[in-house]
């Protein structure tokens, strides 16, 4: 009885979430929306092809060289180190949303159901979805390995497995940190703030052990590299020292005959008691962390002082709408995450390897290299551009209205001071990156015109970002969901911005590198990014001001 | 103040009509009560009056302004309060009137006022500082209410207010809504409460299968049915299949 719960509650989980029963409805239908989407996500796929074939270039690159040193099989390796990683990640995100802020839940849990069954179902929607994340970086490795190494005859039924399994552990470790989180911050008064932190710091936490798991012994570099050349699996093990099932995964594909069966077997065996302690977490610590979200403040009485510094402030409609922009933002973890995680990590990642050794002695010599203030502005510039890219602030904007979108119709504002609103969100997001590139100052020769200089094209730079991020969201919202997580981590439109703004930022940077090869003044470079950028920003601009009326007129909620 | 002309609404393309011709008319110092069946229009015809829906064909004006040639114009006389209120849970119930002061223009002072009173009225003082998230279905309901009344609109349309009200709320809003009307303002609402409409409104309209097929004060319609004993009767013999 309890297992078919189990059972019934994945199926449940698999109509609602990949929208099986709608989707038959619309097929059926012949709905244009739902082809025209279809369209729009074979389009993404698409421009992700050149990526993906530079990546299988690279993966045969890596085999070319370790063919001759008998050790290929690091491709397997490097291959399911990248995706476990990528999935524990982005495995947070999906899991503090399915497990906690899901609309069915409180359903769901009023239900004759075990925690661990309810979990579970939970569990299976995000492991299917981790299938996307994984499948590129694995199954090139795959092909690549199987198709040039001639493998035994296990190696393909082997592989097809090793693929389902792949995500597992990962997605395990990441619920698993999850719901000891959200146990742990339950019974906080702050506990959206104390769980946003928390989360960034596992994040940095396993950035910074990577690291330093990943380091060559100080000293002793030379010898430790013969070591891992001549041992036929040295950089086998080198590189699953981040992720050690990642080496039976990789004997198990490499192998044959029992240590291949042996070696399947302990990642098959792994994977399933990952997955028992998952629900076995869940038995025990899911509620108090459910339970504490459900709590109610303690509410109090606004004196009239305080009710008269809550409303005098007296804001033009503009000002209003990116301030309550902001504050949902903000307030929202998956939303800021998602917006602001990359200003938090990306420092982090540049900083954590140099603050080792000699290095960062060495990079500040190399920074105060007479002649190179001008490239440096140039790069402080596009590090706040660049910064704006991964932000699914602009690009999720409409999207994250979702139901409550009815209020913006009703509103007598207009539809374009409205989106002008959230632009100015936008762009208040993006200025963050300014002071974090200042910081920068502290091992860069900056001066004050410099960091002038370089805020305000970094800025006029992110005009084209913004503007096609909104645009992206403005013509086809995604409103239809039933957890935040939904609106900006399933939202094409946020993959399909980041797309867009790496291609509208690319002929900045294409003139950046002409300008510097050509030896052209500062200011003259200087000033055509900034030209192209207002350009190429305003033709968005004045797309958004056309559309902006009827588009809003036509979104039904 | 609301005039609709020949509305019409269809979904998709089944052809199927969820407002066919509607022709209304609610004049100012009047509350219209908007009676049907679930599923007859009732919704549609709210969402079109106010902006949220463009009708396939017809004219609707409010307060004098069409609602689809001057949408700013027209909604600035409008409040409104829909059945199922989403609203943004991340934000507290006064960031959220306040957004509302923002957007819909209204004075400091005058914002100050109106929005003690409305808490005051409902006993939303002790929550309004709490995430809306927190909010229970009536609070939620008693919220928007306040935000839908902070301009002091001519015309205040509501879809099925008195759900998840407390009685105390429910009577402090249909005090609220004579109030309103007393100053020669317009309230229309949907309901499915025979009682409050047959009791507090001027004039009833009843829809069925997206027509209007009665409209008038309680003597009139008592007119148009056999049973006349009350408006249940009368509501159940029109909308008989």
């Amino acid at each position: 009885m309890k297992t078919n719960s189990l059972w019934v509650l994945i199926k449940l989980n698999f109509k609602v979430s990949f929208g099986l029963a709608a989707m038959r409805y619309y097929l059926a239908r012949r709905d244009k929306k739902f082809m025209t989407g279809l369209g729009i996500f074979a389009l993404v796929i698409a421009s992700f092809l050149p990526l993906f074939f530079l990546y299988m270039r690279l993966v045969d690159a890596v085999y070319e060289a370790t063919a001759p040193l008998g050790q290929e099989q690091v491709v397997l390796t490097m291959a399911t180190v990248m995706a476990s990683v990528l999935v524990f990640f982005v495995g947070i995100v999906y899991v503090v949303s399915a497990f906690y802020f899901s609309n069915d839940l409180p359903f769901l849990m009023s239900l004759p159901l075990p925690f661990s069954h309810i979990l579970g179902g939970k569990f299976a929607v995000v492991l299917v979805e981790e299938y996307l994340t994984v499948a590129p970086f694995f199954l090139s490795a795959l092909w690549i390995y199987g198709t040039r190494s001639a493998p035994g005859s296990l190696f393909w039924p082997i592989a097809v497995f090793s693929f389902l399994l792949l995500p597992v552990i990962p997605l395990a470790a990441a619920s698993l940190a999850v719901l000891v989180l959200m146990s742990a911050t339950g019974l906080s008064q702050r506990k959206d703030t104390l769980r946003l932190f928390s989360m960034f710091f596992i994040i940095l936490a396993v950035v910074v052990l990577n690291y330093y798991l990943a380091r060559l012994p100080e000293g002793n570099e030379l010898a430790y590299v013969q070591s891992l050349l001549q041992d036929p699996e040295g950089l086998a093990a080198y590189i699953a020292r981040i992720y050690p099932p990642a080496l039976w995964l990789t004997r198990s594909l490499a192998s044959a005959g029992a240590a291949a069966l042996f070696n399947f077997l302990m990642t098959a065996l792994s994977s399933v008691l990952a997955v028992v302690l998952v629900l076995a977490a869940a038995r025990r610590l899911f509620f108090r962390g459910w339970a504490g979200g459900q709590e109610a403040p303690v509410s109090r009485l606004l004196d009239s002082r305080e009710l008269e510094r809550h409303l005098g402030r007296v804001s033009s409609p503009r000002w209003a709408i990116a301030l309550r922009e902001l504050k949902i933002l903000i307030r929202t973890p998956v939303y800021l995450f998602n917006s602001l995680a990359t200003l938090v990590i990306v420092p982090v990642i540049l900083v954590v390897p140099l603050l080792s050794g000699g290095e960062l002695a060495l990079l500040i010599e190399e920074l105060n290299r007479p002649g190179l203030g001008g490239v440096l502005n140039l790069a402080g510039a596009g590090f706040i551009a660049i910064m704006s890219i991964f932000s699914a602030a602009l690009s999720s904007s409409i999207s994250r209205e979702g139901k409550m979108f009815w209020l913006s119709k009703v509103i007598p504002i207009n539809p374009l001071q409205q989106l002008q609103g959230k632009l100015l969100a936008g762009y208040l997001l993006a200025a963050l990156a300014v002071p974090l590139v200042l910081l920068f100052s502290a091992v860069i020769p900056w001066k004050a015109l410099d960091m002038i200089i370089i805020a305000l094209l970094g800025l006029v730079a992110c005009f084209p970002v913004l503007t096609s991020n909104l645009f992206v969201d403005l013509l086809r919202p995604y409103l239809d969901w039933d957890n935040p997580q939904k609106a900006i981590k399933q939202n094409i439109n946020t993959l399909l911005g980041m797309l867009l703004s790496a291609a509208v930022l690319l002929p900045s940077i294409l003139v950046a590198f002409w300008g510097l090869r050509c030896s052209l003044p500062l200011h003259l470079i200087f000033f055509l990014i900034a030209g192209i950028s207002l350009f190429i920003g305003g033709i968005f601009y004045y797309l958004i001001a056309r559309l902006a009326q009827t588009r809003y007129a036509k979104i039904n909620v | 103040m609301i005039r609709l002309r020949g509305i019409s609404k269809s979904y998709n393309r089944s052809g199927v009509k969820a407002v066919d011709k509607l022709d209304l008319e609610v004049k100012g110092g009047e509350i219209f009560g908007f009676l049907g069946p679930n599923g007859a229009g009732k919704t549609t015809t709210i969402k079109m009056m106010v902006g949220l829906l463009e009708p396939d064909e017809g004219v609707i004006e409010i307060d004098g302004h069409d609602i689809q040639r001057e949408p700013l114009a027209a909604k600035r006389s409008i409040g409104f309060v829909p059945d199922n209120p989403m609203l943004y849970e991340k934000l507290t119930g006064i960031e959220y009137l306040n957004f509302l002061g923002d957007v819909y223009g209204v004075p400091g002072e005058l914002r100050r006022e109106r929005i003690s009173r409305c808490l005051e009225l409902f006993g939303l003082q002790e929550a309004v500082n709490d995430l809306i998230q927190s909010y229970s279905h009536g609070m939620r309901q008693k919220i928007v209410l306040t935000g839908a009344l902070l301009h002091d609109p001519p015309v205040f349309i509501l879809d099925e207010p008195m759900t998840g009200l407390d009685p105390r709320s429910s009577r402090n809003l249909k005090e609220l809504m004579q109030e309103h009307v007393s100053r020669g303002r317009t309230v229309f609402f949907s309901t499915h409460v025979l009682e409050v409409a047959e009791r507090f409104c001027h004039r009833v309209g009843i829809i069925h299968r997206g027509r209007l097929i009665a409209c008038g004060t309680m003597e009139e319609l008592k007119g148009l049915a056999q049973d006349t004993e009350s408006l249940e009767n009368i509501f159940l013999e029109l909308t008989e299949e």
